[in-house]
């Protein structure tokens, strides 16, 4: 079990839970089995080419994905995902 | 939220070291208070005109507020060119709502505006920013 601390602009689709937990052998699963509990929360951190959106931070433990496989990135049981917005703007 | 004066001289000097690109940093602090602040790399394409934090950076420092015990009470960009108020990017893009958005404009080289917003669901609404000495 991997467990994923979600952004707070996303609780309204965990239902205010900020830690939640799923199974699965890659980051991209984990946000897959997720989704199939929270209808809508992998197309908050990636597109459907599996991309993670640009403005969006999601971390294995204490590295961004972006740095290792991305959404391939393999996963242990104990883990943690977090997912976080960037900070980001711009005029 | 409350700072102390040193901390808005110093945002203004990151603002002006890091013209005529934009520059990123997090206050961090509790109920309010700024107790510490971080400057962070601006890691944006077109830093000019955007701003996006390194995020192993922003990651590292997001820890070090939790080990503190702090809250990320706000966060701070500068508008080199434009005024102190949250552009559509910034409101867009804001994913923090219970973090205030500093904003420090430059537009006026000799005298640089700061002012704080509160963005959430596209609404923004102005933060008082209390100035301690």
């Amino acid at each position: 079990m991997v467990e994923v601390r979600v952004a707070s602009t996303m609780l309204k689709l965990t239902r205010g839970a900020k830690v939640v937990h799923a199974e699965g052998g890659t980051v991209g699963e984990v946000l897959g089995a997720l989704d199939q509990q929270y209808p809508g929360l992998q197309a908050q951190v990636a597109d459907r080419d599996g991309q993670v959106h640009r403005f969006v931070n999601v971390y294995l433990n204490d590295e961004d994905v972006r740095y290792m496989q991305a959404l391939s990135t393999p996963v242990q049981p104990g883990d943690v995902v977090s997912i976080l917005p960037a900070l980001a703007g711009g005029r | 939220m409350r700072l102390r004066e040193t901390m808005v001289n110093e945002i203004i000097a990151h603002a002006q070291q890091g013209a005529p690109e934009e520059v990123v940093g997090i206050l961090a602090g509790s109920n309010g208070r700024v107790e510490k602040l971080y400057r962070a790399t601006n890691v944006a394409k077109n830093p000019r005109q955007q701003y996006l934090m390194d995020s192993r950076e922003q990651l590292r420092i997001m820890r070090e507020i939790e080990s503190h015990g702090w809250d990320m009470v706000g966060i701070y960009h500068s508008h080199p060119e434009s005024p102190a108020r949250p552009s559509q990017t910034d409101i867009k893009l804001a994913g923090y709502p219970d973090a205030v958005y500093v904003i420090v404009s430059l537009k006026d080289r000799q005298k640089p505006v700061m002012r704080a917003f509160h963005i959430e669901d596209n609404n923004i609404r102005e933060e008082e920013l209390a100035v301690e000495k």
